[in-house]
């Protein structure tokens, strides 16, 4: 190692800006606080714990790493997003060796063991999470009411998704989404019914819509679930900001979200026993982890395709197993494998769409079709420009 | 069991490679480029459907009458040496550069885990000769579409950072059992659910 700047690392594509990745991901990190702070206020102090056990973890497995293979890249931060994001994922109350081994796992073996950051082709804390949720089921499938629901700390209950997958397997639950919770008690805020009181009399009635009540504790993050990924608007207000920062694309959440709410509005309802274009469209997309993996985990540069055509085939790929996984498959949220499974068919992505010469434009560095590089030629993931005098690997 | 799950069961949900761990003497220590996977995923498809209906006739014709099932293993693995050995012989006659192309492990891997795990998957199911006709087909289907991943993965390990330590084998180990970590979505609930 040279001297402290020698060298930028920075994710593909490598496009030539002000910014490092140590202020992108640093930015990230940022702009997912408030919803963790959320989390932590309506499950209680022992989420803050959950978070701080997860972060640990993978801060000093990724010193770990660095020291043995000489390569320190504890300051750009990627580690502890990875940690966050893996705390993020878990239920309040899980006990603290569960977080500690997905970190450990999502840094050790999907981070590092391909070189670091930058050359992993799966994204860690999705890789991480999915460990977690396999190796300790029960424990992952533990959930907390919010204390601004009961009113007490550490009431157990299910989620909104898990709800809806034991009325799907059991076959009791025919009707929509929303009946199925209030069939099975349950709880809605008085925020909630207020909200969606206001809602109605001023502004949907008067367009001849009714907006049935829970809506709101949903989008508000006013339910059972993970940690950091309950509350819709504080991870919506985040992901605005980083899009109009240019730190995530937003090609990848729009064809995701997009395609899974047409996905789920069109064959969504015909699992409950409605018709075509019947699906609840608005519950899928505020339940469960939908709007942090889309935002914050599909988007990850490195594990994500690098033409802007092949980031609409990613989201779009991601939307429909996320479909596919949650209302047939045996899991009550699918979003953490689909990205995982469209992890895999990236390479594959990047070469079919690999842009050919006579397509590069002169349309500026905001084309990222025209500025990828050739995925078989030029490394791929992760470029190391030397800023200064050339540092040595 | 319809066909269309039964190949949906051994492409994705019962994968060879993904969910069994079979086969990945091949991808693992070979390398080789997207023909030559196309050949022997075609080839492990084509002696898998044989192999997998021969051993139905054997099963059913032979063995439950004498009530010998207990033979049943042996005689997979007989019915798959020799299936293989007429299957090069053959190709070694169509196209006599085959089996070079190939390699050494041809035979050898055959004999070994895809082929007899299909035939004796197919008489634990209580599949028709048909079924395991699919059955087989669908399983090198299965072991194409990994092989197919895995080298898609490679290509850009190659060019990337991989430390010395892991370099080869080891990261395509590690690469398999993500894969296979990411195909833990697609269970038979799944398949139950979208084709019944």
């Amino acid at each position: 190692m040279g001297s402290k700047n020698a060298m930028v690392i920075s994710a593909s594509p490598h496009i030539y800006n002000d910014q490092s990745t140590a202020s992108l991901v640093w930015s990230v990190i940022g702009c997912l606080v408030p919803a963790g702070v959320w989390g932590a206020y309506v499950y209680g102090f022992g989420s803050l714990f959950v978070l701080a056990v997860a972060i640990g973890a993978s801060v000093m497995a990724e010193l770990a790493m660095g020291l043995a293979f000489r390569r320190f890249t504890l300051a750009d931060g990627t580690a502890v997003l990875t940690g966050l994001l893996i705390g993020y994922g878990m239920p309040p109350a899980v006990p603290w060796y569960i977080p500690a081994s997905a970190a450990v796992f999502a840094i050790v073996v999907v981070k590092w063991t391909f070189g670091g950051l930058g050359s992993n082709w799966m994204n860690p804390a999705l890789a991480g999470r999915v460990f977690a949720s396999l190796s300790w089921g029960d424990a992952m499938t533990s959930w907390v009411i919010p204390k601004t629901l009961t009113g007490v700390e550490g009431v157990s209950g299910a989620t909104p998704l898990g709800f809806i997958k034991s009325a799907l397997t059991d076959a009791s639950g025919v009707g929509s989404p929303m009946e199925i919770l209030k069939v099975n008690g349950y709880i809605q805020s008085g925020a909630d019914s207020g909200v969606t009181g206001w809602l109605n009399a001023n502004l949907l009635n008067p367009l001849g819509i009714q907006l049935p009540g829970g809506y709101f504790d949903l989008f508000a993050g006013n339910v059972p679930g993970c940690i950091g990924e309950i509350s819709a608007i504080l991870l919506l207000l985040g992901a605005v900001y980083l899009i109009a920062r240019d730190v995530i694309a937003w090609e990848i959440p729009a064809a995701y979200i997009g395609s899974f709410i047409v996905l789920v509005w069109a064959f969504g309802g015909m699992r409950f026993g409605s018709g075509l274009g019947e699906g609840d469209a608005l519950f899928a997309l505020f339940s469960g982890g939908l709007i942090l993996t889309a935002f914050f985990m599909a988007t990850d540069p490195v594990t994500s395709p690098l033409g802007r055509r092949g980031l609409w085939i990613f989201g779009i790929g991601c939307g429909l197993l996320t479909f596919l996984i949650r209302y047939y498959g045996s899991f009550p949220e699918g979003a953490a494998f689909a990205v995982l499974i469209m992890n895999i068919f990236v390479p594959i992505i990047d070469k079919a769409t690999k842009p050919t010469r006579l397509s590069q434009t002169s349309r500026g560095i905001r084309d990222r079709n025209a500025a990828s590089p050739d995925p078989a030629s030029v490394k791929p993931a992760v470029g190391i420009h030397a800023a200064g005098t050339g540092g040595a690997r | 069991m319809t066909y269309i799950g039964i190949i949906l069961v051994f492409t994705l949900i019962n994968n060879v490679v993904f969910s069994q761990l079979l086969g990945t003497c091949e991808f693992v220590c070979e390398p080789g480029n997207a023909l030559r996977k196309l050949r022997l995923g075609i080839s492990i498809s084509a002696v898998a459907s044989i192999t997998a209906a021969v051993i139905w006739v054997v099963f059913h014709g032979l063995l439950r009458p004498l009530s010998a099932e207990i033979l049943l293993l042996p005689s997979v693995i007989l019915v798959a040496v020799a299936v293989t050995a007429v299957f090069t012989r053959f190709t070694h006659l169509l196209s006599p550069g085959l089996d070079v192309a190939l390699g050494d492990s041809f035979a050898l891997m055959f004999a070994n885990c895809v082929v007899v795990a299909v035939a004796l998957s197919g008489i634990r199911s209580d599949y028709t000769i048909l079924q395991s006709l699919v059955a087989g087909g669908a399983a090198g289907l299965g072991f194409m579409l990994a092989s197919f991943l895995l080298s898609s993965v490679k290509e850009r390990l190659d060019v990337g950072d991989v430390p010395e330590t892991f370099q080869g084998a080891p990261i395509m180990f590690i690469s398999a059992g993500l894969m296979a970590l990411a195909f833990m979505a697609f269970d038979r609930a799944l398949l139950v659910n979208l084709v019944g």
